[in-house]
């Protein structure tokens, strides 16, 4: 007996055409506003759909022989036992050059010493037989602040995972202030090809919200060093997330703002956007500054103007919207060997982890990784197991924020947002596989 | 010897390279990371429409892009 695959999503887009979004394979695909009548018949008489048809040979409509409780398990299941690589996130330093008027960072002078450092190599040349992979993620603080850590540092990860035929991935966070074109270049050659830099606003709101120590204003730096890399990098295979942290400040003016991004690096594919509703560090919790439904009028703007959402594009696919605080073998590393789980948590006990000592040995306290890695008690399967997402989540999307006051568990905000999403992936993704249902 | 020193590239990053030169269940992560190295080591870039043909890649045809672009690199 053949069923519709239970982690479909349709959607009719602005222009008519349905889109469908199979999150478990991770596919997009699209279906002409004229066919939709087949597609609709065929989705309601899955079982009368030959084997041959498209949707099955897509795995839109397949065979119905996997309980489906036990198919969500397994997911589960072979998320926390995978080990495909081992993910480090590293802090050379706590202190940044910025003072950003949301930042929930304490800004500590610390900076890794040589000790650590190699700490981190003995860490490495220990644990890399058990993965596939080493990923390594740049952050802070600002990492940019003690770039040569970061060189000497990536030189010795690299070298070692040569020794051990073992592929290294990096990628940095960093306010992009110090992301000169020669910069760039050395960072290229650390094998950090993902970054991450925050854009605000155009010149006038981004330099209310992310300022130098001295007050200052960065805009025009930061973007002087992306058109810089845009003009004089000619690989492909490096890629820049301009995210932009949406506060009540630029609210107002992000069709500016978007015009401005798609005229800068619309074209230009290795360049792509983020939007956050950014939180409040002044309430001590997840608050935003703005309501999340602020973020579907962001959505809107970014797909008026195209612009690529790869990030979130990601989040809709398996395992996409899971934390990286939720996988077993991922840590973050402070400049003093302090080991965490979580980026925007570094004052929440819970999070002090263990300790990366000098020999190498990473102390944890096994009982406080839990709390990030496994599901929580209120996880309900009602709500999770027969959700189109679930693939995406697994129910541990941030372990953080997925428990109200009164222990209920609570849904992935994306899932609020996510035809918002594929409007604005539809209208500039070449990532769309056309299903044409009149082949058949 | 470019030839040698790709297929060492490849086999550092993990990936299986056949005796006919295909290579073998290379994941992506794989791919960045052996097309990185093998950008950094020649100092060429890989040009657009090598990325066009994603899935088919073979020792013949890395070998073939590389030295294509150190000759235009040369002159």
């Amino acid at each position: 007996m053949k069923i519709v695959s239970p982690y479909l999503h349709r959607y009719i887009t602005s222009n008519g055409d349905c889109l469908l979004l199979e999150v478990l394979q991770g596919k997009f695909f699209r279906v002409k506003q004229e066919q939709i009548p087949l597609l609709d018949k065929a989705l309601e008489f899955p079982d009368k759909i030959d084997d041959r048809h498209i949707l099955v040979e897509n795995n839109i409509i397949i065979e119905d022989n996997i309980d489906h409780i036990q198919r969500c398990d397994k997911l589960y299941e072979d998320f926390v036992n995978k080990k495909d690589y081992l993910h480090l996130v590293i802090l050379p330093t706590e202190d940044c050059n910025f003072r950003c008027s949301y930042c929930y960072e304490d800004h500590r002078h610390n900076v890794m010493s040589e000790e650590l450092m190699k700490a981190v190599e003995l860490y490495v040349e220990k644990e890399i037989g058990k993965y596939q992979a080493l990923r390594v993620e740049w952050f802070g603080g600002e990492p940019l602040y003690e770039k040569e850590i970061v060189f000497k540092l990536s030189e010795k990860l690299i070298a070692i995972c040569k020794n051990n035929k073992k592929p290294y991935y990096a990628s940095m966070t960093t306010n992009g202030y110090y992301l000169s074109l020669e910069t760039f270049r050395k960072l290229l050659k650390c094998k950090i090809v993902r970054f991450q830099v925050t854009l605000d606003g155009s010149a006038p709101t981004h330099d209310k919200q992310r300022v130098l120590e001295t007050g200052e204003g960065t805009y025009g730096v930061i973007l002087s060093n992306l058109l810089c890399i845009r003009d004089n990098i000619h690989s492909n295979f490096f890629n820049i997330t301009i995210r932009c942290n949406v506060t009540s400040e630029n609210y107002m003016e992000l069709k500016g703002f978007a015009e401005e991004m798609k005229e800068n690096f619309g074209n230009d594919a290795r360049f792509n956007f983020l939007w956050k509703i950014a939180w409040n560090p002044q309430t001590g919790n997840c608050d935003t500054y703005l309501d999340q439904s602020a973020l579907r009028d962001v959505l809107h703007e970014n797909a008026k103007h195209a612009l690529r959402l790869e990030t979130n594009k990601g989040q809709l696919i398996k395992y996409g919207d899971i934390c990286y605080a939720s996988n077993k073998n991922s840590f973050i590393i402070g400049s003093d060997g302090s080991v965490y789980k979580c980026t925007v948590a570094f004052q929440d006990d819970r999070n002090r982890v263990g300790m990366l000592r000098l020999d190498g040995t990473m102390e944890l306290d096994n009982q406080k990784i839990k709390f990030w890695t496994e599901r929580k008690t209120c996880f309900s399967q009602n709500m999770c197991y027969h959700c189109f997402l679930y693939p995406s989540c697994l129910g541990i999307y941030c372990n953080l924020n997925n428990e109200n006051q009164d222990g209920e568990f609570v849904c992935s905000g994306v899932k609020t947002y996510v035809d918002d999403y594929l409007e604005c992936i539809e209208k500039c993704s070449d990532m769309w596989k056309y299903l044409d249902l009149l082949e058949e | 010897m470019i030839k040698e020193k790709i297929i060492e590239i490849f086999e550092q990053n993990g990936v299986c390279v056949s005796e006919e030169g295909t290579l073998e269940d290379m994941d992506s992560l794989q791919f960045i990371s052996s097309i990185v190295s093998i950008e950094q080591d020649f100092e060429i870039e890989f040009p657009d429409e090598f990325l066009a043909i994603e899935n088919q890649y073979t020792i013949d045809l890395v070998v073939a892009t590389v030295t294509n672009e150190l000759e235009k690199a040369n002159g």
